[in-house]
């Protein structure tokens, strides 16, 4: 005898009775369970969207609803998160009273320096921001500056378009990073599952291109593939990168600002190291005085390399 | 409570609150926007969110938070032609006068056609559809969505004896329509019956 018959055990003994209960049973409306969460944990993931520690679940097995990992990193990231969810606030209002509502509207999402968020857009695609990141997302369109990763849900034949720089990158269904920064003169994709078209060009996985202002594609090495989707493993690999590149990342990462005489012979060095996200600045910056074989003075978020 | 927890939750509670939004408050349009919005307000509160709230398991806390968020929608948006909100008077001691029950229109009736299962559960659930509104509510909570008595009287805010009392009028009600295809219906069921005794 299941559960929702113990009480009625007096009323059902009647075998008619037991006839109407069987007769009277209806299931539940069909739902669509799987986009009603999207669009919740899009709705909700604009409140914890600060994070900084390597901790935080990575991409491939995201779960944005883990809010002690979530660490607030003082009064001005405070502020900054309450400007956003004030921001989420207003954005998703209007999508929560009226889901019936198909006209596509655009959503930002914005990442201040040092931090990372894990975002599931309204048709299930997950996307990991890196810091001083912003997505605009339309439909299944993104328009990005900044770095992230998608990994993008199937969905019929219309296919997931990501735009960065002069760059516009096109998948039906799969796992894939872009990178293009206001500072940076290339965009660069790199693919970690499936197929994606960058222009002309199909990417397979394990397969990175960099693409610069003309449009003219150069194919990444394998290090520099494995390199350029590290963070999302929660490390920072850099391999023979030029300095300024290396320091301006590792800038952003921590929301440091690297200072660095450009005639000297260090400004016209490569970096090769891997640095660990969560770990502490102070750390990382003797970990790069040790590589560069360079003298790190720190005041504040200013360094100077000398 | 963890993130996973949460997406359970939402998952399996989802559909059964939007049905229940959407078929005993006739809120099909704006069923699943209540229901997002109370799982949004859960989320936000989940710190303060412990066990208090769930001597009474966490069904009742959600089909209650549900019906809270249909009353008011049907208040702010004056939709008392579509649900009468004075059964949800708790004041009143009952919803439900043998009125109403009789009142409820017979099934037609032919008794030279041969009664199929299909035929008894269409004039069954035509009968739930026109019971009391109340009556209505508690047969669904119990019988759609497997809510116990006690459940259904903490999330009604009502005596488990009301409950009871609803239940055994809504059945005597729901026979009664039934009667003419229960009377072919009866042998087979007792046979039935027979041959799962043996």
């Amino acid at each position: 005898m299941n559960r929702d018959m113990i009480d009625s055990n007096e009323l059902l003994a009647d075998p008619q009775n037991r006839a109407i209960w069987n007769a009277a049973r209806r299931e539940h409306l069909h739902v669509d369970v799987d986009r009603a969460w999207a669009e919740l944990s899009d709705a909700i993931v604009g409140s914890p969207i600060v994070c900084r520690d390597a901790g935080y679940p990575l991409a491939g097995e995201l779960r944005p609803f883990v809010p002690a990992r979530y660490k607030y990193v003082g009064v001005p990231l405070a502020i900054a998160a309450a400007l956003l969810i004030g921001f989420f606030a207003i954005k998703q209002i209007p999508n929560v009273f009226n889901t019936t509502q198909q006209t596509p509207t655009t959503k930002t999402y914005t990442t201040t320096p040092a931090q990372r968020a894990n975002i599931i857009l309204a048709d299930g695609t997950r996307a990991t921001l890196a810091p001083s990141t912003t997505i605009n997302v339309t439909g299944r369109t993104v328009d990005l500056t900044g770095e992230a990763v998608f990994t993008v849900t199937q969905r019929n034949e219309t296919p997931f378009t990501v735009r960065a720089g002069n760059t516009t990158t096109r998948v039906l269904g799969t796992s894939f990073a872009v990178r293009k920064y206001p500072d940076e003169t290339q965009t660069r994709v790199i693919v970690s599952e499936g197929k994606v078209q960058v222009a002309t060009q199909v990417l397979s996985a394990g397969q990175g291109v960099s693409a610069d202002t003309t449009g003219q594609l150069t194919m990444l090495s394998d290090a520099d593939v494995t390199a350029g989707l590290a963070w999302t493993g929660g490390r920072l690999v850099f391999q023979d990168t030029p300095i300024h590149e290396a320091l301006a990342q590792i800038g952003r990462w921590y929301d440091v600002e690297f200072r660095i005489a450009d005639s000297t012979v260090l400004a016209r060095s490569s970096v090769t190291a891997t640095l660990q996200i969560g770990a502490p600045t102070e750390v990382v910056l003797r970990d790069l005085a040790a590589v560069l074989d360079a003298r790190v003075i720190r005041q504040g978020r200013i360094i100077t390399l000398q | 409570m963890t993130g996973k927890s949460f997406e359970e939750l939402f998952r399996q509670y989802y559909p059964a609150l939007v049905t229940y939004l959407a078929r005993e408050f006739r809120l099909a349009d704006v069923a699943e926007d209540l229901v997002q919005t109370i799982f949004t307000q859960l989320w936000a509160k989940r710190d303060k969110f412990n066990s208090a709230h769930l001597e009474h398991g966490v069904g009742p806390y959600l089909y209650g938070a549900a019906r809270h968020a249909a009353l008011n929608y049907l208040r702010d948006n004056k939709l008392r032609n579509s649900y009468d909100p004075r059964v949800f008077d708790h004041s009143a001691t009952s919803g439900v006068t043998e009125d109403d029950l009789d009142n409820i229109p017979s099934a037609e009736q032919d008794p030279s056609v041969v009664v199929e299962h299909a035929q008894l559960e269409q004039a069954v659930q035509a009968a739930v559809e026109k019971l009391p509104p109340r009556a209505r509510e508690i047969w669904a909570l119990h019988r759609d969505h497997g809510l116990t008595y006690p459940e259904i009287a903490t999330t009604l805010g009502i005596s488990i004896n009301t409950v009871k009392t609803q239940m055994t009028r809504s059945i005597a009600a729901l026979r009664k329509v039934a009667a003419p295809y229960l009377a072919v219906l009866a042998p087979l069921v007792t046979l039935a019956q027979g041959i799962r005794s043996l």
